[in-house]
C-alpha cells in the first residue's frame, strides 16, 4: 500500500507515464556514521528525503532505480540522485538505539510495530544515501521490492549489459534537470528537429508589422533548431542502420513459395558477404480473404505461418534475429524483425491499428508500429485502403475516397506517447494522456497504398517500358502521384523512382502470376513512401518490384534504407542548448533597439538572360547590442515579399549583436516569367526587410532584362515581324499575320537545308554552349553561329524544342487537345489541326511536314522517337488542370505519327 | 445544328471555303496569299515549308465568304502531304509562272491529281504569276527580278523568289522574258474547265479577281448542306466587317480589305 500523498509528489516528478513507483517511503537524512551522502544540497534544516522504487518498462524489459528526493517547506519534490537497480545496487538496514547503530543487515522490524528507528542505507557505485526511517510497512514493502528487482536484474544480466542498461534514469542527472532548457525525453526533438507543420510567421506587410512578439519567438525557436542541428555532431553519437521493408499482398494464400526475394537475401549468404539488414520490417495486406478473418479478430495463425516462413527463408541468419514487435488487424499485419544485439537498444515500442473498411472492421485500414532505436524515433505504417472499382474508365471514384482514409489513418494512427513537438499532430485525449501522431517521428515509413492508374493505354506503356526500363511515361497518370502533387495526400512523404512494372493485377490460375490481368487496369497498387527529419540522414539505396513471386495477384515490392539512429550526450545537448540561448536572452541593454546595417541598398545584376540565374549576396550586419529578428515583408497589401523572378535566402533569420548575415539575392527569369517581361515589364523591384520591433529596411533590386523569345504566348510571338530583342514592346505591334513565328520558321529552313538526313535530331543532345547561342542569334535577328561543329544541327534542334517547349501555353492550345486523343486517323487529324489558332496549325504543320520529309525512308522505330518527342512538347499537359483531362502520351504519340508519317 | 431557313435569315455568318494552293516552287503562291491576306509584298521569302494557314473573310453580295487557306510548299519532296492538304477543298488555285514553262507543265499535273482525286465539285483557278516582270512599265521599275531559272531541280530551289538574273539589258525588253503565252495558257484553262488569271503578287494585279470569281463559281448552297459549313461558321463568329468586299474591288495597290 503506497502513501497517497507521497506517490502522487512523486509522480509529478517522473518524466514519463511509462514509469512506475512501486515503493516510496519518507525519512530524515541520517548524518552520522555517513562515509559519503548523497545530492548534500541545502542548509541544515533540508534533511527530509523521499526515496522511491520506480521501474521503467519501455525498453522493453522491466528496468529499475531508487530515486532520492529532498523535499522543501511547501512539500515539492527535488531529484536528488538516481540510483540504478543493477549489480553493485544494495540495500541495508541498520536499528538505531541509544548506543549507535547496530550493524545487522538482516534485521527486520516485526511489522506489527507501527513506529520503529531504522536507518536504512542504499549504496549504488557513485551515490549512496542513509535515511532514518520509522514506517515499519513502508520500509519492508520498500526492501522488498528493491531486493526482488535487483534478483531480476542479475538473472537476466546477460541479455541486457549494464552499460546499455537503464538509458532512461540519465534524464535525471541533476544537471540536466538543472538546465534552463528542461529537456525531456517526450520534448527534446523539438529542439532539433522541424515541426511538420511549422508556426508560421504572423501576416505582415511595410507599415503593418504583424505580430512581433509572437514573430520574434517562432524566429527565436527556428534559429535554435537550425543552430542545434549544425552542431549536432557535437553531443550525438551515430550508429548506422540498414533497413530492409517489404510490401506484399498475399490474396489470402499462404507462403507456398521460397521468400528470398522479399527478405532481400541470397540463399547461403552472410553477413561477411553482404551486409544483412539491422532491422526486417513486413507489410502484409488480405492475409485472409475468409469472413471468419472478420468476426475473429484475435487469431494470429497467419501471422505465425508468414512469420516462420519468413525465419525460414533467411537460413542460418535467422538465429541473429528476433522479432520486435507485431501488430494485425484482420488481413492486414506488420512484423518489424530486428539483429539480437540491436534489440537492447531498442524502447518505447508502441503498436496501433484502425479500421477504415465495410464497419469499420478493419478489412482495409491501418497498422502502425513506433519504436525508438537510441534516441531516434522511427514510425512504420502499413495501410490498406479502399480498392478501385472494377470497371475500367477514365476517373476513379475511390481517388476521393481513399484521400479521405488517408486523411482519416493519418489522424487516428495516434501513439500513447507524447508529442515532441506540440505544434504538430499531437492531440489530447480526453483521458488527458497526451498521443503524438505519425509523423511525430523522425523516421516514418508508409508501406502500401492501393491506388491505380486510370488510363487504358497502360498496357502499351508497360510493353515500351519493358524494353527501356523507363516508367516516367506512366508517371504523370499514377494516381498516387496526381493526388501527391495536388497535395491531396502523402506530400509530407518522398518516394523513390518506380523502375518495376506495375504489380497489380496478375492472372492466376493458368498462368498464374506471369501475366497481367487483361480485365484490371495494372497499376502500382504496392509501394513503399518515406519521410526523414532534418536531423537524422536516409538514402534509399534500393526501389524493387519482384516478378518472381508468383503466389499472389500482387507482386511484392522492397526497399532497402541506410538510415542513423543518433544517441545524444544530454550534458553536452545542454551544454550546446545553453550556448546558443543564452545570447538570445536579452540585450544586455534594455533601452537598446536592434537595428541593421545594409551593406549595399541597391543590387544591380546588369544584364539578366532568361533561364540563367544569377545571385548576389548583401551582407546584413547587427549594429546595435540587440538581438535582430529580421524578415522579409511584402512592400504593400497587394504585393508578394518578391516577385516570382527573385528569390532571398534566408527570407528571415536571427543576427546577434555585432555579426552579419549574407542574405543571397536570386534573379531567375524562368518561362512563366519571361512572358510578361519580354512585353516590357520591367525588371527590378524593392524588397522590405523588416527588424522586430525595429524599423524596416529597403533594398532595391534592378536588371535589364533581354528580351527572348523564350516563354510567350505563340499567337504574340507571331504576331512580331523583328526579332525580339529589337522591338520597343511600348509600341503596339502591327499583326504580322497568322503564320507560324519566325523564330520557328528559321529553325524548320535551317533544319531543311542542312539536316534533313541526321538520325539522331531532336533524339540526341546537341552542346548547351551552342544552344544558348542559337536563341541569342533568334532574339537579335543575327546570322547562327557558324558552326562546324558535329552537334550543331542537333543543337539547332534542341533550340527548336526548347522553343516550343518554353511557350505559355502548348502549340495545340488545352481547349484543343481533347480533339487529338480522338483522332482515328490521318484525314481527322488534319481536320482537327483546322480548327486551331492559325499560328498553332502553322507551327504544326511547319514542322510536321519536316518530319515528315526526314522521315522518307520508313524507320517506324526513329518515327514513334521522334512522335512521343513532339507529342509531349505539343501537347503539354495543363499544370493546373485536372488530370482526369490529360491525354495519355500513347494518344498523343498516335496524332503525332498520323502528321508525320 | 443550324438549317436553312436560318443561313439565309442571318446573311453575315461567314461561309467557310477551304482553298488550297498548289503549283511549282518559287512560282509565288505564298506570295499571292499575302498579297490577299495581308495586301503585303516582300521579297525573298523563306520557302514555304509543309504549308501555311490562313484565313481571310470576304464578303460576296450579301453573304460572308472566310477562306481557310492551304498555301502548301511547292517542293517536290513536300509532294506526299499535299493530298492532306486539298482533302475536302472547295477551291484551289495552281499557280505557275509566266516566265518559266516548266512550271505550266508542273501546273497541268497538279489539275491532273485534283480532277482526279479531290472533291468532285472543286473549283479551279489557274494563275500565271509573276506578270510584272513581262510588263515594260515594272520591269524598268526597281523589280530586280528576271526570268526563269530554268531550274528543273525543285529541291534545289529553295529560294522562292528564285528568279536570278538581274540583266539591265532584259528590262528593255520585258516582253521577252515571258515563256508562256497568255493565249496559250488561256486556251488550256478553258479546256479543262479552270479559271484563268494572269497575275502579280508584286503589283496587286489580278489578285483579288482570282478569289472573287471563286467566289462566285463556289456552289454556297452545296456548302452550306454539306460539309457541316452552317455550324462550323456560327463557331467562328461573324464579323462582316472585316472582310473583303468582292463586289467592291479596292484599286491595286491599295489593300483588298475593306476595313
Amino acid at each position: 500500500m503506497l502513501d497517497p500523498t507521497l506517490t502522487r509528489n512523486v509522480v509529478k516528478r517522473l518524466r514519463t507515464n511509462s514509469e512506475q513507483i512501486r515503493a516510496v517511503l519518507a525519512g530524515e537524512l541520517a548524518v552520522s556514521g555517513s562515509k559519503f551522502v548523497a545530492g548534500r544540497v541545502g542548509g541544515d534544516d533540508d534533511v527530509r528525503r523521499v526515496l522511491a522504487v520506480v521501474v521503467n518498462a519501455e525498453f522493453g524489459r522491466e528496468e529499475a532505480g531508487v530515486f532520492v528526493f529532498g523535499t522543501g517547506a511547501s512539500g515539492e519534490l527535488r531529484t536528488i540522485a538516481t540510483i540504478p537497480v543493477i549489480g553493485d545496487f544494495n540495500v541495508s538496514i541498520s536499528q538505531n538505539n541509544k548506543e549507535g547503530t547496530s550493524n545487522s543487515p538482516e534485521y527486520l522490524p516485526s511489522p506489527t510495530f507501527q513506529s520503529i528507528d531504522v536507518t536504512l542505507s542504499i549504496e549504488g557505485a557513485r551515490d549512496r544515501v542513509s535515511v532514518v526511517v520509522t514506517n515499519a510497512q513502508a520500509l519492508q514493502d520498500f526492501i522488498a521490492s528493491a531486493r526482488g528487482l535487483k534478483e531480476l536484474f542479475c538473472a537476466t544480466e546477460q541479455l541486457t549489459p549494464s552499460d546499455i542498461s537503464h538509458q532512461w534514469l540519465r534524464w535525471y542527472n541533476p544537471s540536466i534537470l538543472s538546465s534552463k532548457a528542461s529537456l525531456n525525453p517526450t520534448n527534446y526533438h523539438q529542439y532539433i528537429r522541424e515541426p511538420h507543420h511549422p508556426p508560421t510567421l504572423s501576416k505582415a506587410v511595410h507599415g503593418a508589422p504583424g505580430d512581433e512578439a509572437a514573430d520574434l519567438k517562432v524566429l527565436e525557436e527556428a534559429y535554435i533548431r537550425q543552430q542545434m542541428r549544425s552542431r549536432i555532431k557535437e553531443y550525438s553519437t551515430s550508429h548506422p542502420l540498414l533497413l530492409h521493408t517489404a510490401t506484399f499482398n498475399v490474396n489470402g494464400k499462404s507462403p507456398s513459395e521460397r521468400l528470398y526475394p522479399l527478405l532481400g537475401t541470397t540463399p547461403g549468404k552472410t553477413d561477411e558477404d553482404e551486409p544483412l539488414p539491422d532491422i526486417l520490417v513486413f507489410g502484409f495486406q488480405e492475409l485472409d480473404l475468409s469472413t471468419e478473418a472478420l468476426l475473429y479478430l484475435s487469431t494470429t495463425e497467419k501471422e505465425e505461418t508468414w512469420f516462420d516462413a519468413i525465419m525460414e527463408d533467411m537460413g542460418d541468419a535467422s538465429q541473429d534475429y528476433v522479432k520486435l514487435v507485431s501488430k494485425q488487424l484482420v488481413g492486414m499485419l506488420i512484423i518489424v524483425v530486428v539483429k539480437k544485439s540491436l534489440r537492447p537498444h531498442i524502447h518505447h515500442i508502441h503498436s496501433t491499428s484502425s479500421g477504415q473498411g465495410y464497419m469499420w472492421l478493419g478489412n482495409k485500414g491501418g497498422v502502425a508500429v513506433r519504436f525508438r532505436i537510441y534516441d531516434t524515433v522511427f514510425t512504420f505504417v502499413n495501410s490498406h485502403l479502399a480498392a478501385s472499382r472494377a470497371a475500367p474508365g477514365p476517373v476513379d471514384d475511390m481517388v476521393e475516397r481513399r484521400n479521405a482514409d488517408f486523411t482519416e489513418l493519418r489522424r487516428v494512427l495516434k501513439f500513447p506517447e507524447p508529442a515532441a513537438v506540440p505544434a504538430g499532430d499531437a492531440e489530447y485525449t480526453s483521458s488527458g494522456v497526451q498521443h503524438s501522431g505519425m509523423l511525430e517521428s523522425d523516421y516514418t515509413f508508409w508501406i502500401n497504398y492501393r491506388i491505380n492508374l486510370s488510363d487504358g493505354d497502360v498496357r502499351e506503356l508497360i510493353a515500351d517500358a519493358a524494353q527501356t526500363r523507363d516508367y516516367s511515361p506512366m508517371f504523370p497518370f499514377d494516381q498516387l502521384n496526381i493526388q501527391r502533387d495536388l497535395g491531396k495526400c502523402f506530400t509530407e512523404f518522398s518516394e523513390g523512382t518506380i523502375t518495376f512494372t506495375p504489380t497489380y493485377r496478375f492472372e492466376l490460375g493458368p498462368t498464374l502470376g506471369l501475366v497481367h490481368d487483361v480485365k484490371r487496369r495494372p497499376a502500382w497498387t504496392d509501394r513503399i513512401l518515406f519521410r526523414n527529419a532534418e536531423s537524422v540522414s536516409l538514402k534509399q539505396i534500393s526501389y524493387d518490384g519482384h516478378p518472381n513471386i508468383f503466389l499472389s495477384d500482387h507482386k511484392p515490392v522492397t526497399s532497402r534504407f541506410e538510415l542513423e539512429a543518433l544517441t545524444f550526450n544530454l550534458e553536452r545537448m545542454i551544454a550546446a542548448l545553453d550556448e546558443i540561448r543564452t545570447p538570445l536572452e536579452g540585450p544586455p541593454d534594455l533601452e537598446a533597439t536592434p537595428s541593421l546595417v545594409i551593406e549595399s541598398s541597391h543590387v544591380d545584376f546588369g544584364q539578366v538572360l532568361c533561364n540563367v540565374p544569377l545571385t548576389k549576396s548583401v551582407k546584413l550586419t547587427s549594429s546595435s547590442p540587440a538581438v535582430v529578428a529580421f524578415r522579409f515583408i511584402p512592400p504593400s497589401e497587394d504585393d508578394s515579399t518578391t516577385p516570382p523572378w527573385l528569390t532571398v535566402t534566408p527570407e528571415s533569420g536571427i543576427i546577434l549583436p555585432g555579426k552579419s548575415q549574407d542574405v543571397e539575392i536570386t534573379i531567375n527569369v524562368d518561362y512563366s516569367a519571361a512572358g510578361a517581361l519580354n512585353k516590357g515589364a520591367n525588371l527590378r523591384d524593392m524588397l522590405v526587410i523588416h527588424v522586430e520591433n525595429g524599423k524596416d529596411y529597403f533594398v532595391s533590386v534592378a536588371g535589364d532584362f533581354l528580351r527572348t523569345c523564350l516563354g510567350n504566348d505563340l499567337s504574340w510571338l507571331a504576331s512580331i515581324s523583328d526579332p525580339i530583342r529589337g522591338i520597343d514592346p511600348s509600341v503596339v505591334h502591327g499583326n504580322h499575320g497568322p503564320s507560324a513565328p519566325k523564330e520557328v520558321m528559321r529553325l524548320v529552313s535551317w533544319l531543311m537545308s542542312n539536316a534533313t538526313t541526321e538520325e539522331r535530331l531532336f533524339l540526341g543532345h546537341g552542346a548547351k554552349a551552342e544552344v544558348d547561342a542559337i536563341i541569342e542569334s533568334l532574339d537579335t535577328g543575327a546570322e547562327f553561329p557558324s558552326s562546324k561543329s558535329p552537334t550543331f544541327a542537333l543543337s539547332i534542334g534542341e533550340a527548336l524544342l526548347e522553343l516550343l517547349r518554353s511557350l505559355r501555353e502548348p502549340v495545340v492550345p488545352w481547349r484543343h487537345q481533347p480533339s487529338c486523343a480522338i483522332a482515328t486517323s490521318r484525314d481527322q487529324a488534319f481536320e482537327v489541326i483546322e480548327r486551331f489558332p492559325p499560328a498553332s496549325t502553322n507551327v504544326l504543320v511547319s514542322v510536321t511536314a519536316f518530319l515528315h520529309f526526314s522521315l522518307q525512308e520508313p524507320n517506324p522505330v526513329r518515327a514513334t522517337s521522334l512522335a512521343r518527342t513532339f507529342g509531349s512538347i505539343f501537347l503539354r499537359d495543363n499544370p493546373s488542370g485536372l488530370p482526369s483531362t490529360w491525354i495519355s502520351p500513347v494518344a498523343k504519340t498516335r496524332f503525332i505519327l498520323y502528321l508525320i508519317s | 445544328m443550324a438549317d436553312n431557313a436560318e443561313t439565309s435569315a442571318v446573311p453575315d455568318k461567314p461561309i467557310q471555303v477551304k482553298l488550297v494552293l498548289l503549283g511549282e516552287a518559287a512560282v509565288g503562291k505564298s506570295s499571292i496569299v499575302l498579297r490577299f491576306v495581308s495586301n503585303e509584298f516582300q521579297a525573298n521569302k523563306e520557302p514555304t515549308i509543309g504549308a501555311a494557314f490562313l484565313t481571310q473573310k470576304c464578303r460576296l453580295e450579301d453573304r460572308v465568304l472566310r477562306y481557310e487557306i492551304w498555301d502548301t510548299a511547292g517542293q517536290e519532296r513536300f509532294h506526299s502531304l499535299a493530298p492532306m492538304y486539298y482533302r475536302n477543298a472547295q477551291a484551289a488555285v495552281v499557280v505557275y509562272d509566266v516566265t518559266k514553262a516548266t512550271s505550266l507543265e508542273k501546273a497541268k499535273s497538279w489539275v491532273k491529281e485534283l480532277q482526279r482525286q479531290a472533291n468532285p465539285n472543286i473549283v479551279i483557278a489557274l494563275a500565271g504569276n509573276k506578270v510584272d516582270l513581262v510588263t515594260a512599265s515594272s520591269a524598268a521599275g526597281a523589280s530586280g527580278a528576271a526570268a526563269s531559272n530554268g531550274d528543273d531541280d525543285e529541291d534545289e530551289a529553295d529560294d522562292a523568289t528564285a528568279t536570278p538574273g538581274e540583266d539591265a539589258g532584259e528590262a528593255e525588253n520585258p516582253e521577252g522574258l515571258r515563256q508562256v503565252p497568255k493565249d496559250e495558257a488561256q486556251a488550256y484553262a478553258t479546256e479543262a474547265g479552270l479559271l484563268f488569271f494572269e497575275t502579280s503578287a508584286k503589283t496587286g494585279e489580278g489578285i483579288v479577281e482570282i478569289f472573287t470569281e471563286i467566289a462566285k463559281k463556289i456552289p454556297i448552297d452545296h456548302i452550306l448542306n454539306g460539309r457541316g459549313g452552317a455550324s462550323r461558321s456560327a463557331a467562328a463568329g461573324a464579323a462582316a466587317a472585316d472582310a473583303v468586299n468582292l463586289q467592291n474591288n479596292a484599286p491595286k495597290g491599295k489593300s483588298p480589305c475593306s476595313c
